[in-house]
C-alpha cells in the first residue's frame, strides 16, 4: 500500500468536508488516523463558522469615495506603455535565463560561476540565490530537497560570519536568504516524519546558526532589525521537535531585544521563572534542559515591545563552574592560525568562535572564553572601540565600569535602572548576571557601560555578593580633564579630593566614590594605567583557587603580590575579581591592580577549570 | 481540490458572465482546470475594471473590502488599523489592476498578495514604533470546556489565539479558513509552494487547538 503522510490525508478530508461531507465519512476512510482527524478537522470546521469582523459601513462607504475618485482620475489619465509586472513573473524569465546558463555551461557559465563566491554586500549575490532556486526547480526528491536547503542555509551561516569577519555591516538579504531555507527545509521534515538523520542534521546546524545569530546582535542595525528578529525566530523554530503541536517563536517576541540572564532560578507558576528578580516564560518553545527550583541558569530571552521576556533556551550551569565566561582584554601579541596571544598567554580560535573583524597584532580586542572538549577556547573575539576624541564641543564616548546601589523596582519591565545615583538605559542586548543574588533595590551591582550623548547605556549588569551602604560608589574610567574643579572620568563629574594632583589625561583609573546629594565625591583614587602604557590587559574572572599570592583563574593563574593594588573585599575562592596585569620576565601574569568584587563565594563548589596552555603551538603565523 | 469561490454583490454583472459562452477561451481553459467557473466570471469583471468601469470596479471594491477588513483586523486587532488597510489596498487594488493577468488563479490572490505585503509593512512600522500590543495572554484565548461543543469560535478567542501562532501559520488560518482560498492561492498569496501550504496547515490547526483547548494533536 502508498505510503501518504497525514498533511495528505488531513488535506484531502478537509477539502473533501468543504465539497458536503461529513467528518464521519472522512474520518471512516482513515479509521486509524480517526482521533487526530477528527480533532483537527472539528476545529477547521469551527474556524470556518466564525463569524467575520464587519467594517463600519459609514467607513467602507467614506474609502469608496476615495478609490472611485482614484479611478476616475486614472481612466481620464493617457495610456503609456505598460509593463507587465504581476506578482512574480518577471522573475520567472530571469530565472529561466539562469537555468539555460547553468544547463548549457554547468559550473562555467561566466556569471553565474562568478557570483558562487560573491557576499551578500556584492551585486552578484542576487544572481547565487537565484541559481541556488533553479537548482532547487529540479529536485523532486522532498528528502534531497531538505538536504540541498540544508546546506544552502549552512551556506548563508558562512557568509554572515564572513561578513562579520570582515567586519562588514550583515545585509538584509542573507538574513532573509537563512531565514527562508530554514522554514522550507523544517516544512518538508515536518512532513516527512522519517527522515529523522536529516531532522537531526537540521537541528543540530540550526543550533550553531542560532548561537552566532544571537552573538551577532550587537551589529545588527535597526533597520535590518526585523529581518534578523524572523531570521532568528526560524533558526529557532527549526529545532523544536516536529511531532509536537508547538506554536513558534514569533518574530515579535523578540521586537525588544535579545538579552542573557543567569541567575538562580525560583519557580513562580508552570510557565514563569524568576531570575534574579525578573519573570521569564518558559515554555515548549524554550530549548534546554529541565529547570529545577533553585539551580543556576542561564537564559536567552526574547523581549517583546512590552518588556515581556520569553526563553529561547536555558542551560545550567555546572557545579563549580561560574555561570557565564570569564573575559580578558588587551593588545593582540601574536596572531597564528591556530590563536591569539595576549599577555604572553595562548588563546586558541576554533572555527567556532565568533571574530568580529580581522584580528591584527598590535589590536586591542575582548575575548570571551568558552569551554571546548580540549579546555577553554576563544568564545567570541571583539575589537575594543578606542574612544572617540572629544572635540571642542562635542562630549567623548566613554567605557566605564561602575558599582553602586540599586534605587527602586527594577522588577517590572523598564528601560531605565537607577544605580548610584545615576540612570542606565537598559539596551536590548543588556546582559544581567544574577548568579550572586536577586537584582532588587539596595542590591550592589557592578554596570559595564557606555556614555554617549550623555546618555549611560548598560551593556552587562552584575549583581554582586557584597553588602554596600547607598551612599558608597566606585569607578573604573579614563581621567579626561578637569576643569572648574570637576573631574571628568568615564565621562562622568566627579568632586574631586582637594590638594591633589590632576593625573595625566588618557590614565586609567580606579575611583572610589561617595554620594554626597547629587554629586559624586572621590574619596580615594588609584592609578591602573598610564596613558602610554599598552601592555597591561584586564581579567575579568572568577577566582577558582588560591595558592599565596597565585590566583588560578579560568585564564590560568595570575600572581597579586603585595606590591599589586589591591581593592574590594578579601579574596576568597569562588569570588570575582577584574585583574589588571602584564606577563614578567619568568613568563608569569604579575598583577599590578586587582578589584576582588564578591565579599562571598558566587560559586558553590568551585573546581579550578582547565586553564589554557601558556605555550604557542606550532603553526603559521597569521598575518 | 476545489478552488476558492467568491460572492460578488454585483449579480447581474456575473450572471451576466456565466451567460456569456465565448469568453476568452484560452483563460477559460485555464479556469477550467482550476474548476471555478467563479473564477471565469469575476474574470471578466476584472476586465472592465482595467478599462475603469465603474460598475465593475464597484462590484470588486464591495468584494474585498469587508474581505481585506476581516483579514486586518484578525491579525491586528484593531477597528481602525484595520479599515485604513482594506482602502490602501482598495486603492492600490485599482492602481494597480492593470498589471494583472489571469493566470488560472482567482483575482482574491493577487488582492490579498497587496494585503499581505501591506500588513507586513504595517508590522514592520508598527514595532519600530513600539505600538504591537501583545497584551492579551493566552488565558484569554483558551475556550472553556462548553466551548468545544459549540458550532463556531468566538471571533475575539480566535483573534488572541492567532497573535500566538507564527506568521505563516496565522497566514494559512486566516486565508484558508477564514477567506477561503484554495492552497494553490493560499501558496501564490504567501511566496510559498503547495505542500508547504499542506505541512503549514496541519501544524497551524495543531498549535491552534493546543493554544486554545489545551490538548496535543
Amino acid at each position: 500500500m502508498r505510503f501518504r503522510s497525514f498533511n495528505s490525508i488531513l488535506d484531502e478530508c478537509l477539502a473533501a468536508i468543504q465539497q458536503g461531507e461529513t467528518v464521519d465519512e472522512c474520518l471512516a476512510r482513515y479509521p486509524v488516523h480517526a482521533e487526530r482527524l477528527e480533532r483537527l478537522l472539528t476545529l477547521a470546521d469551527k474556524v470556518r463558522s466564525t463569524p467575520p469582523a464587519l467594517p463600519r459601513p459609514w467607513r467602507q462607504a467614506a474609502a469608496w469615495q476615495r478609490v472611485h475618485q482614484r479611478a476616475t482620475d486614472l481612466r481620464a489619465e493617457p495610456k503609456g506603455v505598460q509593463f507587465n509586472l504581476d506578482y512574480g513573473a518577471w522573475l520567472r524569465p530571469v530565472a529561466i535565463t539562469l537555468a539555460v546558463l547553468l544547463a548549457l555551461f554547468g559550473a562555467t557559465g561566466g556569471t553565474v560561476l562568478a557570483a558562487q563566491n560573491s557576499l551578500p554586500d556584492s551585486p552578484l549575490y542576487r544572481v547565487k540565490l537565484a541559481s541556488e532556486d533553479v537548482r532547487l526547480w529540479f529536485v523532486f526528491d522532498d528528502a534531497h530537497k531538505a538536504q540541498i536547503l540544508i546546506d544552502q542555509s549552512n551556506e548563508r551561516m558562512d557568509e554572515i560570519l564572513e561578513m562579520n569577519r570582515q567586519d562588514k555591516e550583515v545585509p538584509s538579504n542573507v538574513l532573509t536568504a537563512l531565514r527562508s531555507r530554514n522554514e522550507r527545509a523544517a516544512d518538508i521534515l515536518a512532513e516527512h516524519p522519517d527522515e529523522t538523520a536529516l531532522k537531526t542534521s537540521l537541528v543540530q546546524q540550526a543550533e550553531t546558526q542560532e548561537a552566532n545569530l544571537i552573538l551577532l546582535f550587537p551589529q545588527v542595525s535597526d533597520s535590518d532589525r526585523t529581518p534578523y528578529n524572523e531570521a532568528l525566530a526560524a533558526t529557532h523554530n527549526a529545532r523544536l521537535p516536529t511531532d509536537q503541536a508547538v506554536a513558534g517563536i514569533h518574530p515579535e517576541e523578540l521586537s525588544d531585544g535579545v538579552q542573557h540572564i543567569s541567575g538562580t532560578a525560583e519557580k513562580v507558576n508552570e510557565n514563569l521563572w524568576s531570575v534574579g528578580g525578573l519573570e521569564v516564560r518558559v515554555d515548549q518553545t524554550t530549548i534546554g534542559q529541565p529547570i529545577e527550583d533553585g539551580s543556576a541558569v542561564s537564559f536567552v530571552v526574547g523581549k517583546n515591545s512590552r518588556g515581556q521576556l520569553r526563553a529561547l533556551t536555558v542551560s545550567t550551569s555546572p557545579a563549580g563552574q561560574p555561570p557565564s565566561g570569564s573575559v580578558v582584554s588587551g593588545q593582540v601579541e601574536q596572531v597564528t592560525d591556530q590563536g591569539i596571544v595576549i599577555a604572553g598567554q595562548f588563546i586558541p580560535i576554533t572555527s567556532q568562535t565568533f571574530l568580529t573583524g580581522k584580528v591584527k597584532k598590535g589590536q586591542k580586542v575582548e575575548v570571551r572564553l568558552g569551554k571546548s572538549e580540549t579546555g577553554l577556547v576563544a568564545s567570541t573575539v571583539r575589537p575594543v572601540a578606542t574612544p572617540a576624541p572629544a572635540g571642542d564641543e562635542q562630549e567623548p564616548i566613554s567605557q566605564l565600569t561602575f558599582e553602586g546601589v540599586i534605587e527602586g523596582d527594577v522588577k517590572k519591565p523598564t528601560n531605565e535602572w537607577k544605580i548610584g545615583g545615576l540612570s542606565f538605559t537598559i539596551t536590548p542586548d543588556t546582559a544581567i548576571d544574577a548568579s550572586a543574588g536577586q537584582a532588587k533595590s539596595g542590591t550592589r551591582v557592578l554596570v559595564e557601560a557606555t556614555r554617549q550623548d550623555k546618555q549611560l547605556s548598560a551593556h552587562k549588569i552584575t549583581v554582586l555578593a557584597t553588602d554596600s551602604p547607598p551612599e558608597s560608589a566606585a569607578l573604573i574610567g579614563v581621567f579626561d580633564k578637569s576643569r572648574d574643579g570637576v573631574w571628568y572620568v568615564g565621562g562622568l563629574q566627579l568632586v574631586p579630593p582637594e590638594r591633589t594632583t590632576d593625573p595625566l589625561a588618557g590614565t586609567l583609573l580606579f575611583v572610589d566614590l561617595v554620594r554626597h546629594g547629587g554629586d559624586l565625591e572621590v574619596k580615594s583614587y588609584t592609578r591602573i594605567q598610564a596613558p602610554d602604557d599598552t601592555s597591561l590587559v584586564r581579567l575579568d574572572v572568577t577566582i577558582t583557587k588560591l595558592d599565596g599570592a597565585l590566583w588560578t583563574v579560568d585564564f590560568g593563574t595570575v600572581r597579586v603580590s603585595s606590591t599589586a593594588d589591591f581593592s574590594g573585599p578579601e579574596e576568597t575562592v569562588g569570588a570575582r575579581a577584574i585583574v589588571w596585569g602584564r606577563q614578567n620576565q619568568n613568563g608569569v601574569l604579575e598583577a599590578t591592580f586587582a578589584r576582588v568584587l564578591d565579599k562571598t563565594a558566587v560559586i558553590a563548589t568551585p573546581a579550578p577549570a582547565s586553564p589554557v596552555p601558556s605555550t604557542v603551538p606550532a603553526g603559521n603565523a597569521g598575518p | 481540490m476545489r478552488a476558492a469561490v467568491w460572492t460578488l454583490p454585483l449579480a447581474k454583472s456575473l450572471d451576466k458572465a456565466r451567460e456569456a459562452p465565448a469568453r476568452e477561451k484560452a483563460a477559460g481553459d485555464v479556469a477550467g482546470r482550476a474548476g471555478a467557473p467563479d473564477v471565469l466570471a469575476e474574470w471578466d469583471l476584472v476586465k472592465r475594471a482595467q478599462a475603469f468601469e465603474s460598475a465593475a470596479i464597484e462590484a470588486l471594491y464591495q468584494a474585498y473590502y469587508p474581505k481585506v477588513y476581516n483579514y486586518g483586523f484578525l491579525q491586528m486587532g484593531d477597528v481602525q488599523a484595520a479599515e485604513d488597510l482594506a482602502s490602501d489596498v482598495m486603492l492600490k487594488m485599482i492602481e494597480s489592476i492593470n498589471k494583472y493577468h489571469f493566470r488560472g488563479l482567482p483575482f482574491g490572490a493577487w488582492v490579498f498578495r497587496i494585503a499581505r505585503n501591506r500588513l507586513i509593512d504595517l508590522h514592520r512600522r508598527r514595532r519600530r514604533r513600539g505600538e504591537v500590543d501583545l497584551s492579551e495572554t493566552l488565558s484569554s484565548a483558551l475556550a472553556s470546556p462548553h466551548a468545544l461543543a459549540e458550532r463556531a469560535l468566538d471571533r475575539g478567542q480566535l483573534q488572541v489565539a492567532l497573535k500566538h501562532l507564527t506568521d505563516e501559520q496565522r497566514q494559512v488560518i486566516v486565508l484558508k479558513f477564514i477567506e477561503g482560498f484554495d492552497n494553490r492561492s493560499v501558496g501564490k498569496i504567501m511566496a510559498r509552494s503547495e505542500g508547504a501550504v499542506k505541512s503549514l496547515q496541519h501544524r497551524a490547526l495543531g498549535s491552534l487547538r493546543r493554544l486554545l483547548y489545551h490538548d496535543r494533536v
